[in-house]
Formats: structure tokens, C-alpha cells, sequence
């Protein structure tokens, strides 16, 4: 278990959208498998059932808070100019923005980004983890990474958007 | 023929569509410039948000969370691990003791490889340390294994017979070591026997380290086997680590022994056996 933090956290960082938050969500989730361990079933992931509870713990915080009151604040440029040259600032930008659109994804768009995308996990995996046919992880994950590809290039004129097969569509 | 749409898309671009729908896909993208177009932007969206929460990856574990997973230095003072019952802790606390000791007795005897102050003890309660080696081998694996410098776990086995470890688990003492040095003259391994125990099916097991050097540095094994009714060795776990060439502290050595301390817990029937119960196996050929 120890072994796997690296990946824990990273999930809870993309879950919450910061470090600190994702790794408060990463010590619940410890704290709570090492009390619960007679309930994981040998021979299954000890890594899926982590990522399992981790997102259980999350969804659970979200509905105790009801309204998230917050919106992430764009932060502007002015802390990563400097000797930088533009266009390793514009790729820190970019990466930004992804953070922000990631935060701002419907919660369940983000928990299949987060454990296919970023923890590269198959879509049969993530099925499994969060309970859902793989129908809906594909139309989930669909949504999601149109919507951070526009986020993340919004501001860079020349970029146009993903298009659309179907009129209606996005 | 396929339907090109966003959930055919995302999933041909993900790699998750069949041989067959991928082969269609892929004909059908060669006259659809807006899907290939899609397909792309999928996979830089893809690109874009792992790197954007990569940082994790990079850094080390906070020391809080490592916390959880360890043993405060003083016995006293120890506070349960969540949910861990105390005949589990305090089974851990007397192996620790045991190891401590004869740490000791091989840093007097024998010249010493690690630091004495580099072991991190780890508590797991004892269903997290099944758990553990279970995981590992389970499949989800060493490429998942993603601490830097962790130790490799590898698999288990039949020793074979002919083998000098066989040798020295069959009949050396535990902290006397055999030496043996590979055909080709360059590696030297010393074979070390470093504990005896009663497993829960009641066969005899003993913890035992090789360490092998060549020129390019040194590596331990530090493994677990039992011994069948037919006389045959049989690994049940083996924990590689490099040694580095300063001598200067290994991370991974704390891994190591978090690994096989919490293995040795999980199938250990009693305490260790004592020098003369060993001794006395020794003699009987572990009758």
C-alpha cells in the first residue's frame, strides 16, 4: 500500500484539484482500509478497492458540502513569468486551465477521466471501480476530455474546437 | 459498418474498441477528416490532463502519510493502528524484538552491510500485510511498483536441490553463511540463513538473505522458504534490492523489511525458533 501512494495521491490531486485537499482525501482513505481490511476479498486489486474507497470518501464529502461555494480562481500568469520562455509559459498555462477544467467537470465526468485518463486505467476497470455499465464510461470520458480540450486551448486563438459529427452534439 | 460518433472515437482512441470495430474504425476514418480531427483532440485532452496532475508522481510521499503506515520508535507509547486488534500489534512488536537482537548479533559477528539505523519498522495490522504481498503478486505488479528505488518482489519457486541455498537451508545455522562464486568467476554470493520458524501449516521455514557482488556493486535477496515433506525448499516470497556502492542509507531497505516483517507475521505459527530448536533440527535433517 505504501508502494501505491504515488498513484493515490495523484488520483486525489485530480479529484480535488489540489494537493493538499488530495492528500487529507488519501490519509481518510488510508485510515479507512486499514480498518476495514477483512472486508477487501483476496485475489481482487488491493489497488481498484483503494481508488474505490478513496472515491466513495470524495463523493460523500461533495454531498455533505451540497453547493461547492467555491469557484476555482484562474490565477493569473504573473507567477510563472519571468526567465521562462513564452512558450513554456503558455504550456504551464495550458496545463492550468486543464486543472481548472478538470475542477469543473460534473463529478462523475471527472471520477472516469480521473481513473482512465490520468491513472490510465482500462474502461472495464473503471467500470468495476465505480459501478457503472462501460456504455456510460465511454459517453462520461467523451464529454469530459471535450470539454477540457476547449478549456485548455480557449484562449489560443488559432485553435479551433473539437468538431461535431452530429449537429446537435457538444 | 461502424458508426463513427464521439463514443466509437474516444474509444478507438483510448485503444479499448476490438480488433475487428478497430480495423473498421480506422477504415472509415481514412475518408472522415473531422473524426480524425476528434480522435486527435481526444488524445491530446488525454495527454493534457495526465500531465497536468503528474506532479504527485514526481515528489516524495508527504511524511504524514507515510506515517500511517509506520511504528513509532517507542514501544511504550504505541498507539494502535486504526482498527488493528492488540494481539496482532503486539505479535509484530516481538518479531521486531527478535530481529533487533539478532541484528545485533550479526553486526558483532559478521561485517555489517546496512546501517544499523536505515530499518524502518512498518505496523500493519495482519490482513494489510496478506494484503500487501498478495497485491504484488496478484498481478497488478511490479510496473505498478512506482516508488522510486522500491525493492522487486519476485516470485516464489521450488529451490533446486543442487543449489548452494538449498545447502545452507538445509543445514547452516542461522547467521552463518555459505559462499559461492558464480562459474564465470565474477559474482560472489554469501548465503546467509537469518531466522527458523513454524509456519501456520506447520512446516518448517527459514528467512535467509543472499548477498551477491561484482564489480558494478552489490545486491540482497532477502527471501522466505519452507520445506515440504519430500525435503524440497520452496520460496514463498523474495524481496531484490540494490545495495548503493556510498553505503549510504537505501530507502528501499525500509521496504524491504516492512515487505518480509509483514509477511513473517502473516504465516508465522509461534515466535522464531530459539538457537537450540534450530540447532536440533539441524542434526535431525528437520525431522
Amino acid at each position: 500500500m505504501v508502494a501505491m501512494l504515488p498513484r493515490l495521491r495523484r488520483f486525489a490531486y485530480a479529484l480535488t484539484g489540489s494537493t493538499d485537499l488530495g492528500d487529507d482525501l488519501v490519509q481518510a482513505a488510508c485510515e479507512r482500509a486499514l480498518s476495514r481490511l477483512d472486508q477487501w476479498q483476496k485475489g481482487t486489486r488491493l489497488d481498484s478497492w483503494m481508488f474505490r474507497i478513496m472515491q466513495t470518501i470524495w463523493i460523500d464529502q461533495m454531498r455533505a458540502k451540497k453547493v461547492r461555494g467555491h469557484k476555482i480562481d484562474l490565477e493569473t500568469a504573473g507567477d510563472v513569468a519571468g526567465e521562462d520562455g513564452e512558450r513554456a509559459m503558455e504550456a504551464r498555462l495550458t496545463l492550468k486551465r486543464v486543472r481548472s477544467a478538470v475542477e469543473e467537470l460534473p463529478e462523475e465526468q471527472r471520477l472516469v477521466l480521473t481513473l482512465v485518463s490520468i491513472d490510465g486505467r482500462s474502461y472495464k476497470e473503471a467500470a468495476q471501480i465505480l459501478d457503472v455499465p462501460v456504455g456510460t464510461i465511454t459517453s462520461r470520458l467523451a464529454r469530459a476530455r471535450r470539454r477540457l480540450y476547449e478549456v485548455a486551448y480557449e484562449t489560443t486563438a488559432n485553435i479551433a474546437p473539437i468538431p461535431s459529427l452530429e449537429p446537435n452534439n457538444g | 459498418m461502424v458508426k463513427l460518433n464521439d463514443e466509437t472515437l474516444i474509444a478507438y482512441s483510448d485503444g479499448e474498441l476490438d480488433e475487428k470495430t478497430a480495423a473498421e474504425v480506422e477504415a472509415a476514418l481514412k475518408d472522415d477528416p473531422v473524426a480524425r480531427e476528434i480522435v486527435h483532440k481526444f488524445q491530446e485532452a488525454a495527454r493534457l490532463a495526465g500531465e497536468a496532475f503528474d506532479d504527485p508522481m514526481q515528489e516524495e510521499v508527504p511524511e504524514r502519510l507515510l506515517k500511517l503506515f509506520e511504528e513509532p520508535r517507542s514501544e511504550e507509547a504505541a498507539p494502535e493502528a486504526p482498527g488493528a486488534p492488540a494481539a496482532e500489534s503486539s505479535n509484530i512488536a516481538d518479531l521486531s524484538q527478535i530481529r533487533a537482537a539478532r541484528e545485533t548479533k550479526r553486526h558483532t559477528n559478521v561485517t555489517a552491510i546496512e546501517e544499523p539505523g536505515t530499518v524502518r519498522r512498518f505496523a500493519l495490522p495482519l490482513a494489510a500485510s496478506l494484503a500487501l504481498i498478495i497485491g504484488i503478486g496478484g498481478g497488478f505488479g511490479l510496473s505498478n511498483f512506482t516508488a522510486p528505488s522500491a525493492p522487486d518482489v519476485i516470485a516464489a519457486g521450488t529451490i533446486p536441490q543442487s543449489s548452494v541455498l538449498h545447502a545452507a537451508l538445509e543445514r547452516s545455522p542461522s547467521l552463518q553463511s555459505l559462499e559461492e562464486v558464480s562459474g564465470d568467476g565474477l559474482t560472489k554470493n554469501q548465503i546467509e540463513p537469518l531466522l527458523s520458524f513454524v509456519d501456520n501449516n506447520d512446516r518448517h521455514c527459514r528467512e535467509y538473505r543472499i548477498t551477491s557482488s561484482n564489480v558494478s556493486g552489490s545486491q540482497d535477496l532477502t527471501g522466505v522458504a519452507c520445506r515440504g515433506d519430500d525435503g524440497a525448499w520452496t520460496q514463498q516470497i523474495a524481496v531484490v534490492q540494490e545495495i548503493p556502492a556510498s553505503g549510504g542509507y537505501s530507502p528501499a531497505s525500509g521496504q524491504t523489511d516492512s515487505v518480509l516483517e509483514s509477511f513473517l507475521n502473516g504465516i508465522m505459527k509461534d515466535e522464531p525458533l530459539d538457537d537450540e530448536a534450530e540447532a536440533r533440527l539441524l542434526d535431525s535433517g528437520w525431522q
